[in-house]
């Protein structure tokens, strides 16, 4: 019997520290790092996430997360800090982004298993949308670029759809609110194409002209206009 | 035993014609429903009593039995639901569903479908398989083009999570199946970017557990090449040159020569070290002259730098500036510190194989010591000190190389010299380098003959006539103190300063700037000394638009700074340049210049200089395609000039005049391009009628490239007729030869000039045939 009660206690624990694979650094830029068990490792692109998995990005630093079922990518910005999950129910991934802090956007593909955004305030949960989130000071603002959110303030439990180009906030006091700031998803998506990242084309992170890749390798190009209309580019690239 | 004996009892059922008629349609598979056996009875002498499924996977041998009905019925219409028979088959991971059934009734009758050999004959119904989309699916990194080895590829698996049978995974890179270099984690495949070249295909497949064979797209990836941590470029230029001289009047003696050399140049990097190397063999080296062959290998790091054999240190303009040392020059480098060191000789030994020939040249061995000490960044602002010691030393002839005695008198054929150079510097760079100061001072000892050696105190005191504080003989490292020293005094004589500003604001380079070198300062290491000057210069440079530039400035220099001579010789200068080149218009180039040399002598003074000099021409000039042949730039410049000499001498009042006229041709049908012009010169004395001066040139060049530019053969000619104090000379030049590209980053160049100059007294006359050959390559 003692020895029944034992593997099932171990059994217990196994089930509680298998780490699964639940997702993979597509893309980055700068310096990320992912916190497992309590360490520190700096991430690099193509490493795999698993359960609990915080991401940190740094200063001008970017991640592109991508779930194993490829049904969802969490584009990271700077100075943020996501924690992930996920589970499995039968042919589909369930998943949980909490945001620490900073800004996250979320692009789902439908049909691929629920999709849920969580700061310490607010829940949002989806099925197929492109949307962005930001823990700020106690706020939670959520925008929403295309597709439909349902929002839950987790204090009053009160909860709002939210659909394209909605711009909510929802606070530690219960209140969830619809505010008038478009700015915030221009201003967002601004900073990103800046930092030239985040195609959403490829939900990746790719080196555009002019700009620093995470080789450290710097690009120009520049156009020439022959007197005949021939346009012929010269490409620069150093590190 | 029992199927045999089944097998029988069917046999004779059928061969009974029995009265039992069922039909019976073969079952068609699908997966979008529940699949069902039907059967409707068609005739019947008593109630059905059984049905019996017997079913196989193609993949199995032995049939599984399941009764469908084993009671009697009056019903005559069946439906079975088979589901669960047929996904058990499924799992088999077979192709077809085999069966056949076994009907019978009450009376004993039975019926088989298939009728005929039902167990060895079944129907076979073939196994929908479930079409798996996106088995595999790349999601990391998103861009493939410039992976690193060892970096991951990850390929996700969860579509077929449930079915994957990881033994059977395949990885295909480059069509060969990669045995190692990935793993199998979950659902993902995690594939290391293996040491491989540029370009790679990567393909997974893999068989199911239900036997289907998934198999993933193409991916093209691009590996990022390793890149040496050495990396260097460079050129190698070999060059000969020959001129011969013919027909000289008996006048002259010009003297065919020939010259072949090769440039090595090559820079490098390894890590943070640069390193640079220089070799220069010449044909024209001799060991009667200073060296012409130079080598030079450097290594430069973020803290230390290493200049071995020729190499010009550049520590100030006042020291050690644009002069080659050949030795060992370092620099040792920190945050706010710097050290430079230099060691070597400015000139090398000659001693000449006769040494009785006193025209030959000769020279010592100038050794050379100096050092710059800096504080500060110099991106921002730095103070430094600096010293320089450059001395011929002595031992480095045989005596009688340098000095003979004659009528009871030592002469010297060269005297060697000493010198020692101390001084500071200072930068101060502010607004992003868009103001700068700089200010420098130092002060020299020199010594323009040491061959007779230092003076002791005693012979000092008494050539001198005073009493000296200090042992010559003590001090003969520092310099050789004898009677040759120049003048020694803290002061201007024995001293340079200069201080300047540099500004680039609003469009403009602005620049002013002031220096002096005393009449006793010397610096043997630096190329930029003019003893006893003084020069403040203002330079201006002003961008107005894309489209107009000007630029102008003022020099006024005068060459007595302690005001120790009789007469002080002021130069003043004053320059503009303006540029006007319109979109569309004729573009205009005016150039206006102004010099004047007048000393502060008494207007009676039959020495004194009293010169003006003054010039401006007019450029204008346009590019059109009016001519049908070719798209043709022109201009036309006319420039005035005066030049008089104001002193009491009037040597000369001249009135200056030119016009010139340029054309370039390119030719539309061909690669040809030609250019021609004419300038003509005339110089007129006032003062004196027989005085003048004509100068005419015609040039006529033409460039003709072949084979894409691979082949640029030219051939131009210029004619010079020249009237001097009424003597005339021609100069007529020709020349042909050709660049040749015949592999990338190689040129070869060869060229033939033949020159004929002719007088009209034919003093002067010669002819020179000179060839040049170039092959240059790079790396």
């Amino acid at each position: 019997m003692k020895k029944i009660l034992l593997m099932i206690i171990i059994s217990f624990f196994v089930v509680l520290t298998y780490a699964q694979n639940i997702a993979v650094i597509a893309g980055m830029k700068g310096k990320i790092n992912i916190v497992r068990n309590s360490a520190t490792i700096t991430a690099k692109t193509g490493d795999v996430l698993k359960n609990n998995d915080q991401v940190q990005s740094e200063d001008e630093s970017f991640a592109a997360i991508r779930f194993v079922d490829n049904g969802a990518t969490t584009k990271l910005f700077p100075n943020s800090i996501i924690i992930i999950n996920a589970s499995i129910n039968g042919n589909v991934l369930n998943k949980s982004n909490s945001i620490v802090k900073g800004t996250a956007k979320a692009k789902v593909t439908p049909k691929s298993g629920n999709f849920i955004v969580e700061t310490p305030n607010t829940v949002a949960s989806v099925k197929g949308t492109n949307f962005l989130t930001t823990y700020d000071n106690f706020i939670t603002t959520i925008g929403i670029i295309e597709g439909e959110v349902e929002i839950r303030n987790k204090t009053s439990d009160r909860s709002v759809d939210a659909h394209s180009n909605d711009v909510i906030q929802s606070d530690d006091d219960g209140n969830i609110t619809e505010i008038d700031n478009s700015e915030y998803i221009q201003d967002n998506i601004d900073d990103e194409n800046e930092q030239g990242q985040l195609n959403d084309d490829d939900d990746g992170i790719n080196s555009p002209k002019g700009s620093t890749g995470d080789t450290g390798t710097h690009i120009f190009e520049i156009e020439l206009k022959n007197p005949d209309g021939t346009i012929k580019k010269v490409r620069i690239s150093y590190e | 035993m029992n199927r045999i004996l089944l097998l029988v009892i069917i046999l004779i059922a059928i061969t009974s014609l029995s009265a039992l008629r069922v039909s019976h349609d073969q079952l068609k598979i699908s997966d979008n429903y529940d699949n069902q056996l039907f059967f409707n009875v068609n005739e019947t002498q008593s109630d059905i009593s059984q049905i019996t499924l017997y079913y196989k996977s193609d993949l199995d041998r032995a049939y599984l039995k399941k009764d469908l009905l084993n009671e009697s019925t009056l019903l005559t219409t069946f439906s079975f639901l088979i589901q669960f028979e047929i996904d058990e088959i499924k799992k088999k991971n077979g192709t077809f569903f085999e069966y056949y059934v076994v009907i019978s009734n009450t009376a004993g009758e039975v019926i088989s479908f298939p009728e005929i050999n039902p167990e060895f004959n079944p129907y076979r119904s073939p196994i929908q398989k479930e079409q798996i989309k996106d088995a595999f699916i790349l999601i990391s990194p998103d861009d493939l083009s410039n992976l690193i080895e060892g970096q991951n590829i990850v390929i996700s698996m969860f579509n077929i999570k449930d079915k994957l049978n990881a033994a059977t995974i395949n990885v295909n890179l480059n069509n060969k199946r990669l045995k190692t270099g990935y793993t199998i984690d979950d659902a993902l495949l995690i594939i290391k970017v293996p040491k491989t070249s540029k370009d790679n295909k990567l393909s997974v497949s893999a068989r199911l557990t239900d036997g289907q064979f998934v198999v993933s797209p193409t991916w093209d990836f691009q590996k990022k090449m390793h890149i040496s941590n050495f990396s260097y470029y460079g050129n190698l230029t070999l060059l000969a040159n020959n001129n011969s001289y013919m027909n000289m009047a008996d006048s002259i003696n010009y003297e065919s020569n020939h010259e072949e050399s090769a440039i090595l140049q090559v820079t490098g990097k390894y890590k943070s070290i640069f390193i640079k190397n220089y070799l220069l063999i010449s044909s024209l080296e001799n060991s009667n002259n200073q060296k012409i062959n130079k080598y030079y290998l450097g290594f430069i790091s973020p803290r230390f730098d290493l200049h071995l054999g020729d190499y010009s240190p550049n520590y100030s303009e006042f020291t050690t500036y644009n002069k080659s040392v050949e030795g060992v020059s370092t620099a040792l480098k920190f945050n706010n510190y710097k050290i430079s060191v230099s060691a070597g000789r400015l000139d090398r030994k000659v001693e000449p194989k006769t040494i009785d020939d006193y025209y030959a040249y000769r020279s010592f061995n100038k050794e050379h010591l100096s050092a710059k000490m800096t504080y500060g960044n110099p991106n921002s602002s730095s103070f430094s000190l600096n010293f320089a010691k450059s001395k011929d030393n002595l031992s480095s002839l045989q005596k009688s190389a340098y000095e003979i005695e004659a009528d009871s008198t030592t002469h010297y054929i060269i005297e060697a010299k000493d010198n020692l150079v101390v001084g500071a510097d200072f930068e101060l760079h502010l607004f992003s380098r868009r103001v700068n100061l700089f200010a420098e001072a130092a002060m020299s000892i020199y010594n323009s003959n040491i061959n007779p050696g230092v003076m002791t105190q005693e012979e000092l005191e008494d050539y001198l006539d005073e009493t000296l504080p200090f042992d010559p003989e003590a001090v003969e490292p520092l310099i050789v103190v004898n009677k040759n020293m120049e003048p020694f005094k803290v002061g201007l004589n024995n001293s340079a300063i200069k201080a300047g500003i540099n500004m680039n604001v609003f469009n403009n380079n602005l620049t002013v700037s002031f220096v002096q070198t005393g009449p006793s300062f010397y610096s043997l290491s630096s190329a930029n000394i003019i003893q006893d000057k003084r020069i403040i210069r203002f330079i201006d440079n002003i961008v107005v638009s894309n489209q107009f530039f000007i630029s102008g400035g003022a020099e006024v220099a005068c060459d007595n700074t302690v005001d120790h001579k009789n007469k002080t010789l002021t130069t003043q200068s004053l320059f503009m340049n303006l540029n006007y080149s319109p979109a569309g218009l004729p573009f205009l180039s005016l150039n206006f210049i102004n010099n004047s040399n007048k000393d502060d002598a008494f207007s009676d003074d039959p020495l004194k200089t009293d010169i003006n000099n003054r010039y401006m021409q007019l450029t204008t000039g346009y590019s059109y395609s009016f001519l049908p042949f070719a798209y043709t730039t022109s201009s036309i410049s006319y420039g005035i000039g005066f030049d008089e000499d104001k002193s009491r001498a009037r040597a000369f009042d001249n009135d200056r005049n030119d016009i010139g006229f340029n054309n370039t041709f390119r030719f539309n049908n061909i690669p040809l391009v030609s250019k021609f012009g004419i300038l003509i010169s005339e110089t007129k004395n006032r003062l004196d009628d027989n005085n003048q001066f004509k100068y005419n040139t015609a040039y006529f060049n033409n460039e003709y490239p072949l084979l894409d530019n691979k082949v640029i053969p030219f051939l131009n000619m210029k004619a010079n007729l020249n009237s001097e104090d009424n003597i005339s000379s021609q100069n007529i030049i020709v020349s042909t030869g050709a660049k040749y590209y015949p592999i990338k980053k190689t040129w070869l160049s060869a060229d033939i000039t033949y020159k004929t100059y002719t007088e009209e007294n034919a003093q002067r006359d010669f002819n020179l045939l000179a060839g040049r050959l170039i092959i240059s390559t790079s790396f």
